[in-house]
């Protein structure tokens, strides 16, 4: 096992990193770059926006759902309001935990994914969000740092507008074969849009 | 001797006696024997000449069919009201001792009668409650059987006409009576059955008059043991049949309780009270039901359930005031009763030193605690895990499951992965049709066809590809192989 596999373990604090929190690596070396702190925050919550549901979004961070989902015990990754039925056979094959996986259906999402934060019996937590104002989110990104746990909302890019308490914001749009991101918010990431090609995290896969 | 007869319940060792008389002479020296023999009254050394029969008196109820667990439990449950000593003998009878009832019921004919009147009147209750079953049901019936040793008695309740054998029966009046039944009513195997028909023998009679040896030798040791037990020579103990508990608390309140709250205040201190009941005896339940009853005398139920078997009154607190937030009472509550599900022996867990999921801890108990927390609000429906089944229609290669965080085997979608198939992450609920000539779509993998299900009426004949639309996302469409071919998009890759 190399140093770096062994660092990756959440169970190891790494002491202060250069953003100041910690971070789970992504899976792919671009992205990692741009995030602040070198990954996706460990503890906080996180908004990915899209012109609509379905356009990789979920790949992105496939990596980390298999990371934190099938390490460590068992614990639930929660799935709020998913616009459509996530599909057993797709979650298997690309090595996620089939058992470990909860679906929630309703319309007050964000009271469900505040109520798997504060049970303790989850790893992370991904919410499909209508309509949210900056106060829910606020008691979200709150609950999200109280609980050290991350969460990650999926919205429309039309919220792009407005404010947002959250983490790290970031906005999503699809290029053939990959994606464009641009960092909407976050601690001292990069600023400028970037391209990301699906072939790095199937490497990592 | 009552005292004695109280005694040899459960606890009692089984001992098989041989009736023999030296072993009489012995069970002087030894009490537990005397014991195990019903508290029959050591013999003398000078009248242990004969073999006795304990002093029991046993009525077996045989029914006409086989009966469930559950009812043969609500008849012992009648059956104890006359005595203590009440065992099961699955699947259609049940047995019991009652020879110290007697003085206390008015002699063992009264007894006989008030048992069976209780017991169909129970069967009839059954039979009207499950309704579309009234006539199959109606046709059970009890017969009960009276001897000095519960396996004559079963004979004897099997045995169409049952004369009743009196209580101070000698062994050769029970035997006398039991001698020209027919062997069958043992209920042996169909085998030794048939052997013993082949040596012309088919009567009881005519069994208990082989030699000992060459039976045990021909027919089997448990054979001879239950001719044994029948005439009385060889005791036989039986273990009592004990009620399952339940939690049961009813409140008459003296007032009217018109809001949840006030439900509430009352209802902690029960559900406390029930968490002690439950502690004292190392078991847990599942179910909580409460009974409300309003003014004009109706009725409301609600159920509460816990994801795993649970003590804790905390739990079912949070779960009541989930539920009852989203109820309205309609009128003032005037009673309200409390009941436990059945009862199941639970291993009190170790509490940990960290917070779950703090520092590597283990989730515990906080996983279905989510989930109940989530289905006391949402409904049992709208939160679920997911259940891979080997079906190629891929509609029905993924179905909503019971959520558990137990690994499953079903690994078998692992080969698509290394053959190259992808699979969308997202599935529709129903394919969705789309234009006829899917413009814009440009198809970027496939065609890949599942041609299925022909055997159940609901064939699929399908080229599925994997599309790319014109914002970029990829998406899993279908042409139907029939006429007109028509396109359908059927998930979504992410």
């Amino acid at each position: 096992m190399s140093l770096d596999r062994l660092l990756e373990h959440p169970a190891i604090w790494r002491g202060r990193n250069a953003a100041g929190f910690d971070t789970h690596p992504t899976g792919s070396p671009t992205l990692d770059a741009a995030l602040p702190g070198g990954g996706w925050p460990a503890a906080g919550l996180t908004e990915i926006l899209t012109p609509q549901p379905g356009l990789g979004e979920l790949r992105l961070l496939l990596p980390l759902l298999r990371r934190l989902g099938a390490s460590g015990p068992p614990r639930w990754t929660v799935w709020v309001s998913p616009p459509f039925e996530p599909y057993a056979p797709a979650i298997v094959g690309r090595g996620l935990p089939l058992e470990r996986q909860l679906v929630v259906r309703t319309r007050e999402p964000l009271w469900a994914i505040e109520q798997a934060l504060e049970s303790g019996g989850c790893s992370q937590v991904l919410g499909w969000l209508q309509t949210a104002t900056a106060r829910e989110l606020r008691r979200l990104q709150w609950a999200t740092q109280r609980r050290r746990l991350p969460v990650f909302v999926f919205r429309d890019q039309r919220v792009a507008t407005q404010a947002s308490p959250a983490q790290l914001r970031l906005q999503l749009t699809p290029q053939p074969g990959g994606a464009a991101l641009q960092l909407l918010k976050s601690r001292g990431g990069r600023r400028e849009p970037f391209v990301l090609h699906w072939e790095e995290f199937d490497d990592a896969a | 001797m009552t005292q004695h007869e109280r005694q040899s319940g459960p606890a009692a060792v089984p001992v098989a006696v041989p009736a023999t008389e030296s072993t009489l002479v012995k069970r002087r020296d030894i009490p537990s024997l005397a014991l195990a023999n019903g508290g029959a009254r050591p013999p003398t050394p000078g009248s242990a000449a004969k073999p006795r029969i304990a002093g029991e008196l046993w009525i077996a109820l045989q029914a006409s069919e086989s009966l469930s667990t559950r009812l043969l439990q609500a008849l012992a449950s009648i059956a104890q009201q006359f005595t203590s000593r009440v065992s099961l003998e699955p699947p259609d009878a049940i047995l019991l001792e009652v020879r110290g009832s007697l003085a206390l019921f008015g002699g063992l004919q009264k007894i006989r009668s008030a048992l069976l009147e209780r017991c169909h009147a129970r069967l009839e209750k059954t039979a009207v409650q499950s309704g579309g079953m009234t006539n199959a049901r109606r046709a059970v019936t009890l017969r009960a059987g009276c001897a000095p040793t519960p396996l004559a008695a079963l004979v004897l309740a099997r045995a169409a006409a049952s004369p009743v054998v009196s209580p101070v029966a000698s062994h050769r009046q029970l035997v006398g009576t039991l001698a020209p039944l027919p062997l069958a009513l043992l209920r042996w195997s169909p085998s030794s059955l048939r052997r013993l028909d082949s040596a012309g023998v088919q009567s009881i009679g005519e069994a208990l008059r082989l030699p000992r040896d060459g039976f045990a030798k021909r027919f089997g040791a448990t054979a001879l043991r239950d001719l044994d037990r029948l005439v009385g020579k060889n005791i036989e103990t039986r273990g009592n049949f004990t009620a399952s508990e339940r939690f049961r608390r009813r409140l008459d309140i003296d007032f009217e309780l018109v809001t949840q709250v006030q439900l509430m205040s009352l209802l902690a201190p029960v559900l406390a009270e029930l968490e002690k009941f439950l502690r004292t005896r190392q078991c847990g339940i599942e179910r909580v039901s409460l009974r409300l009853t309003y003014r004009h005398a109706e009725q409301m139920r609600v159920v509460v359930r816990s994801a795993s078997v649970t003590l804790e009154a905390a739990r079912f607190v949070s779960l009541f005031e989930q539920k009852l937030a989203r109820i309205s009472l309609s009128a003032g509550v005037t009673c309200c009763e409390v009941r436990s599900s059945v009862l199941l022996p639970i291993m009190l867990p170790n509490a940990s030193l960290w917070a779950a999921g703090e520092h590597g801890a283990a989730a515990g108990e906080e996983s279905p605690l989510l989930v109940e927390r989530l289905r006391a609000r949402l409904g049992d429906e709208a939160v679920y895990g997911l259940c891979l089944v080997p079906e190629h229609r891929p509609e029905r290669a993924s179905v909503s499951a019971e959520p558990s965080l137990r690994e499953t085997a079903a690994k078998w979608t692992m080969g698509f992965a290394s053959m190259g198939i992808r699979r969308p992450l997202w599935l529709l609920r129903a394919p969705v049709a789309m234009p006829l000539a899917p413009q814009g779509l440009q198809l970027i993998e496939g065609p890949e066809r599942i041609e299925t299900g022909w055997w159940d009426g609901s064939e699929v004949a399908r080229d599925y590809y994997i599309a790319r639309d014109v914002r970029g996302a990829e998406l899993w469409v279908f042409r139907e192989r029939e006429s007109p071919h028509a396109w359908f998009l059927h998930g979504v890759l992410a």
